[in-house]
Formats: C-alpha cells, structure tokens, sequence
C-alpha cells in the first residue's frame, strides 16, 4: 500500500514536469494552420458576412396588418358585412325602424357636460 | 462581421467557430492560437516526434476548418472534438509504423523548456516522454490525455471512443507500466533524494 502511494508520487513528479514543459508551436506551424483556415474561408464556399436582404413590400405589409391571421380576421369581416348587406336578419328591419328618419346625431351621444368644457376653454 | 482580435480571445469556442464559419478573419487567428499548441502537444507526446506531430496538428486544424459550416453549437466540446481527431490521426501513423520496437523508437523530443525549468524537471520530462513510448498505443493517449493534459475520464472516453471503465483500466495498467519503465532511472534522477527530503 505504502509502496503503490510512493509510485503514485514519483510519477506525479514525472507528469508535473511534462505539465510545466508543454511542446510549443512555432510561429511557422501556425502561420500554415492560420494561412489554412484563411484559404478555407476563401476557397470552400464560406459564406461572406453580407447585409440583410430587401423585405418586399408585400411582406411589410402583411406584417403591419398582423400576418396571416391578421389578413384572414379582415377578409372574414368584410365578407360577413357584404352577406348582411344582401341578406339581413329578420329582426334588423324592426331594429332600423327605431333611427330617426334624418338619421342620428354624434351629438346625441356627447356628455352633457361637454359643451360647458369648452365653453370654459374658449373663455 | 471583423471583431477586434483582443474581444475574440474571451469568446465560447462555439460562438469564434461561427465567426469563423461567417468569414470573419479574427475568429481563424483566434481559434488557431488556441487549439493549435493543444493538437499539437498531444500529437508530440504520443508520436515522440516533432515533424509527425507537426503535420498531425496542421492536418486536424484543417478539419476543424472543414467541419465549421455544419458544426452545431452545444451538441460537442471542440476541444474534444480536436483531441477525438488528433488521436485518430497519430493511431493512424502509429499503425503504419508497425511494430515498434527500441531501435525504432525516435529519440525523445528535446521540450522546449521554459527558463527557470531545473534540469532535474527537464531530466523528469525527458524520462516520461520516453517511457511514454513504449507504451501501447491506447495506453499511451490515455495517460497523456488524463494526466499530462489534465482531461477528465468521460471526456477521453469520448476521445477514445471506449467506455469510462475501460479509460480507468488503460490509465491504470499505462501507470503501472510507466511505473516499472521509469524505476531504473530514480536514483539517476535525483527522486530518491526527494523523498527522503519530505
């Protein structure tokens, strides 16, 4: 047991002295891994860093109204205006019958209060 | 994209393979000042001989450059995707050498040795490297690869590509045989002298 451990620690001075005397590249040897690896770059098809291509304008587009989804809500919306436009409902006649016959008025729907507001800002 | 070199030292051996990979120039002097003198140390350690190890080093860093497109970040160490190849590479050239037997042996490579290394250090050194040489191949990567380069065992089971108890099995018997290889040399070297100082 005492003689394993004592083989243990010569040869750990061994390998210390192998740790603290590493083979060194040269400047020549990496001078040809570098002139490697540049050639590689070149010569192997590496892509080139290059700048981001145009988006098309349709694609803006697409992405400003939220995507597909965002189109497909709309497009959804739109047909369903034009059915009720050709069909309407049964009970939206009865409904239409309550509007004033010159139409409705924004000012109907304003807050009492708001033309006291501005009669204040305006002084 | 170029980075300045001193900002590509402090980046993942991942993300400089991309850069590289990307073109930039950097990343190649950055990946090949810190994986050349690793592939090179092992080769030189296994082969004993400096120009083998030389053209094994250049020939796994060329891979490396090869295999950086389609490298996949996470999936492998690239450092122990280089060692994987540096091992094979020097298998390789062990195999074609055939038997070795002592006259075939090269001389052990002279270290270049830092300033204040003792001479009882570069004589230790010397020692090892050559003993190292008479060791199976297998055994030989083992001990070099655990305790010389300081890996641990499921990554050079992973270099090896054998299991972790077979790594534990090959450094053992590489000790044991270093061991009776190097007793001869104790009492030349001064090791007596050091363990009766202790």
């Amino acid at each position: 047991m005492t003689k394993a451990k004592s083989d243990d620690t010569d040869l750990g001075l061994y390998f210390q002295a192998a740790q603290h005397q590493p083979p060194i590249a040269n400047e020549a040897l990496l001078a040809r891994v570098l002139a490697d690896a540049l050639a590689a770059q070149t010569t192997h098809g590496f892509p080139a860093p290059r700048a981001q291509p145009a988006v098309p304008l349709w694609r803006q587009l697409l992405a400003a109204l939220g995507g597909w989804q965002g189109v497909g809500g709309m497009a959804t919306a739109g047909l369903v205006g034009v059915w009720l436009g050709f069909s309407p409902p049964a009970g939206l006649d009865a409904l239409a019958l309550l509007a004033p016959a010159d139409g409705l008025d924004l000012g109907q729907f304003a807050p009492a209060y708001g033309l006291d507001l501005v009669a204040l800002e305006e002084g | 994209m170029q980075m300045p070199f001193d900002s590509l030292t402090e980046l993942s051996d991942d993300a400089l393979l991309a850069l590289f990979a990307n073109g930039d120039a950097g990343a190649a002097r950055a990946l090949t000042l810190r994986f050349t003198p690793r592939a090179l140390a092992h080769a030189q350690r296994v082969l004993g001989d400096a120009a083998e190890a030389e053209d094994v080093a250049q020939e796994a860093m060329m891979r490396l450059w090869r295999v950086a497109p389609e490298w996949r970040s996470g999936e492998a160490q690239v450092s122990t995707w280089l060692y994987r190849v540096v091992a094979n590479l020097c298998t390789d050239r062990l195999r074609k050498r055939r038997t070795v037997d002592i006259d075939s042996v090269p001389e052990p490579v002279d270290p270049r040795l830092s300033a204040d290394a003792s001479l009882q250090q570069q004589e230790r050194a010397a020692a090892l490297h050559e003993a190292l040489l008479h060791l199976p191949d297998r055994q030989r990567q083992a001990v070099v690869l655990r305790h010389i380069e300081g890996l641990t065992n499921p990554q050079i089971a992973t270099i090896l590509g054998v299991g972790v108890e077979a790594v534990e099995s090959l450094t053992a018997r590489g000790k044991r045989a270093l061991g009776r290889l190097l007793l001869g040399r104790r009492t030349a070297l001064g090791l007596d002298d050091d363990q009766s100082e202790k």
